[in-house]
């Protein structure tokens, strides 16, 4: 169990693809500076074809012969993405539309290809999924909060529903996304190395405690 | 190598994995297209859903091939009529700042012949340098509807400026409001069986506000541009006569902003005694010293006002002795 | 006028980098030093005018007609790649300098999205030809391929500005969270924003 439950905390926090790793940066970008609502979209379409692809390609690892793996997993990408582009335009117009270009682009989203080379074509396919939904929920958590602030920002709205009635105009555009996403990662790199260091300090302290008590009956023994 | 030989080697199962890979992937995604295909007919309906707040409705193209399209500002694209409400969908582009904006306007009718009043306006697609279209609030769009009144005509500035501070699409706002001023002018005469006049050089002119009086073989024109920012509406008095030269012209309103009505060429500011020949020559080749001022837009609109007066003054002249 | 139109849009007012956001990868992680961002400014334009020549006949005379559009993803995606892998082989074997300036940057462009949002740009697979049906009235072959080379143009300034300004800053002395990606970030916040300045351009 504690296997899972570390590939989840890597997903969600110490490997973060959005904070930690900062790949995919072209959709995050793109969507925190449209709305809220298309950020978590965005996210959510990662996650699905993410863990899709990570459990595909991690039951095809033993087939795909390892000089055409990247094609192989080019087109089972692809293939998803068409799929999930296809049912947001069938069932979801709107979200479909806010997403814009930005969905088929999935294809391209270096998460995607990233996790398939480094994790799903060595790993099992339930560690696979686990890995898919872990890194997928750590990218829509980071730009569904990015694309609450910079909306927030932007046109007084959190999830188009209007709050105060203001609106500071740069938040949503490029510039603006550039910026938050920017201090974002800065403030989430600070709190990750406090709480390292203050977990490092706890684990020294630890270990020395155990070091004098260890020294302590030693010379216990010693002086018996 | 041997057939066998070829079979077992990593090369054959490359390429049959690919191969496999791409044939189970072409194959999921026909079925799948044909269970989730959207068609032309399901997207045009989706789109004509949100005009009517999501019912459906039966919209018949009207044939509008004939007519005279670009009405006060804006080219006329498409006109429905839609059976269930009785009533008009335009769709309208104009140009904004990076290109055009093309706008859906629904025109509710009184009756069979009289424009009641606009339903809805919606941006229907935009050249990808408007993206400031964005920026528009809901409220604007709705200001439409409510604000309209037989004859009015709507222009940026209309609502107080400080809602618009800071959206900065200016631009953009003009362009639909032309659009909208263009339907409802459209709708009118297309329910009426008539057609709008089309004048020559009318591009930068708004017909709407731009007036003429008749004096035997002389005219004299109240020329106003058309709504735009960077200049703004010019007003021009000029008179033409049977010699089909300008005899007396002058600017009422200068519409040129910053500093650039100084740096307006003298040959635009008056253009007593041309022909429109001549003004077509500034127009067409932009010789030295007369558009290439930095004031390009202010000496075109000059340059235009004086060749609408005169391009059309025989067609006016004409109407009025028919209407005599 | 067309012609002027269509490079101050591609380059300027329709940005792909400051405007669209496409193409971030490359434009954050291989800014270091000015030489490496104009190899990669240069790869990309090429691949991304190369791959507009080759998807727009193939999306236009054999997808549409044979009704499988809803294929383009995989199509292009293999058609991009397929097109890095000539150009790599070619470039390798005929110039060996150019290989080793733009040459090694050729193999991360297969999943830049700059190029695949080209494409897709162009084949109007979402409504966004609009600016070049606007510009010139109709779309053709030869006008989406400017544009693409244009748009390539832009590209490599905004790299070449945003390396510029890398160099500057591996001088200052941030404070230590800021360093890296974040202060990148808001550097090229400042760029987006004097980008922002060109959408005023009328002509």
């Amino acid at each position: 169990m504690n296997k899972y439950k570390k590939i989840t905390l890597d997903g969600l926090i110490f490997s973060n693809p959005t904070f930690m790793l900062v790949l995919g940066t072209c959709p995050t970008l793109a969507m925190i500076k449209s709305s809220a609502l298309s950020a978590a979209g965005m996210g959510l379409c990662v996650l699905v074809v993410l863990t899709l692809s990570n459990m595909i390609i991690s039951a095809l690892r033993k087939v795909i012969p390892n000089q055409v793996r990247i094609p192989c997993y080019i087109v089972i990408i692809a293939t998803l993405v068409t799929l999930v582009q296809m049912v947001l335009e069938k069932f979801v117009p709107s979200l479909y539309d806010s997403l814009g270009t930005f969905l088929a682009l999935i294809v391209v989203n270096c998460i995607v290809l990233g996790r398939a080379e480094a994790f799903a074509n060595k790993h099992t396919v339930i560690e696979s999924a686990v890995d898919g939904l872990a890194n997928g929920a750590g990218f829509t958590v980071a730009l569904t909060v990015m694309g609450i602030v910079c909306e927030f920002l932007g046109s007084g709205s959190v999830f188009g529903l209007q709050i105060m009635n203001f609106k500071i105009a740069i938040f949503s555009s490029p510039a603006g996304a550039f910026i938050i996403y920017g201090l974002s990662i800065a403030l989430f790199t600070y709190i990750i190395d406090v709480f390292q260091r203050s977990r490092r300090v706890k684990a020294n302290k630890l270990a020395r405690e155990n070091l004098l008590d260890r020294n302590g009956a030693e010379t216990a023994e010693v002086n018996v | 190598m041997t057939a066998k030989q070829f079979f077992k080697s990593t090369a054959f199962k490359c390429i049959a994995v690919l191969m496999s890979v791409l044939l189970v992937s072409g194959v999921l995604l026909a079925v799948a297209y044909g269970f989730l295909e959207v068609t032309d007919e399901e997207r045009f309906n989706r789109k004509i859903g949100v005009m009517y707040g999501g019912e459906t409705v039966t919209s018949v193209e009207q044939d509008i091939s004939e007519k005279n399209l670009s009405v006060s500002g804006a080219q006329i694209q498409k006109l429905w009529y839609i059976t269930e409400h009785e009533d008009y969908l335009v769709q309208a582009a104009s140009r904004g700042n990076g290109g055009d904006i093309v706008c859906w306007i629904t025109i509710d009718m009184q009756d069979e012949r009289t424009v009641g009043g606009i339903g809805k306006v919606i941006v229907y697609a935009v050249a990808d340098a408007a993206e400031y279209v964005n920026l528009i609030d809901d409220e604007v769009f709705e200001a439409f509807s409510e604000d309209y009144y037989d004859g009015k005509i709507f222009s940026y500035g209309d609502k107080t400026s400080s809602e618009y501070i800071g959206t900065g699409a200016s631009s953009s706002l003009t362009a639909i409001c032309n659009c909208v001023n263009g339907a409802v002018e459209f709708v009118k005469a297309y329910a009426n069986g008539s057609d709008t006049v089309s004048y020559e050089y009318s591009d930068l002119i708004d017909l709407t506000r731009t007036q003429w009086t008749v004096n035997g073989e002389e005219i004299e024109y109240t020329i106003v541009t058309a709504a735009s920012t960077d200049p703004d509406r010019f007003t021009f008095t000029i008179k033409v006569d049977g010699t089909k030269t300008v005899t007396e012209y002058s600017i009422d309103v200068n519409g040129s902003t910053g500093s650039y009505g100084s740096s307006m060429s003298a040959t635009a500011r008056d253009l007593t005694g041309k022909t429109l020949e001549e003004i077509e020559g500034y127009l067409n080749n932009s010789p030295a010293g007369s558009l290439n001022t930095g004031a390009t837009k202010s000496n075109e609109r000059c340059y235009n006002a004086a060749a609408f007066a005169l391009a059309n003054y025989e067609a006016i002249l004409n109407a009025e002795k028919e209407g005599n | 006028m067309n012609f002027v139109l269509l490079i101050l849009s591609a380059v300027l007012t329709n940005n792909f980098i400051t405007v669209k956001t496409y193409g971030i990868c490359p434009f954050l992680g291989v800014s270091k030093n000015t030489k490496s961002a104009v190899g990669m400014g240069v790869a990309v334009t090429v691949v991304m005018t190369l791959a507009t020549l080759v998807t727009y006949p193939i999306y236009k005379f054999i997808m549409t007609p044979l009704n499988i559009t809803f294929l383009w993803i995989i199509f292009f995606i293999f058609i991009i790649a397929a097109l890095v892998q000539m150009l790599e082989a070619i470039i390798r074997k005929v110039s060996p300098s150019l290989y080793n300036t733009m040459g090694v940057y050729l193999p991360l462009i297969t999943t830049n999205c700059a190029v695949l949002g080209v494409t897709q740009l162009f084949n109007g697979v979402n409504d966004l030809s609009a600016i070049i049906t606007g510009a010139t009235g109709a779309m053709n072959l030869g006008w989406a391929v400017l544009y693409a080379l244009f748009a390539g143009v832009g590209f490599t300034l905004v790299m070449i500005i945003m390396s510029g300004l890398r160099e500057k800053l591996n001088c200052c002395k941030v404070s230590k969270s800021l360093e890296g990606f974040p202060v990148s970030m808001i550097a090229a916040a400042f760029i987006c924003m004097a980008f922002t300045i060109f959408m005023q351009i009328k002509v």
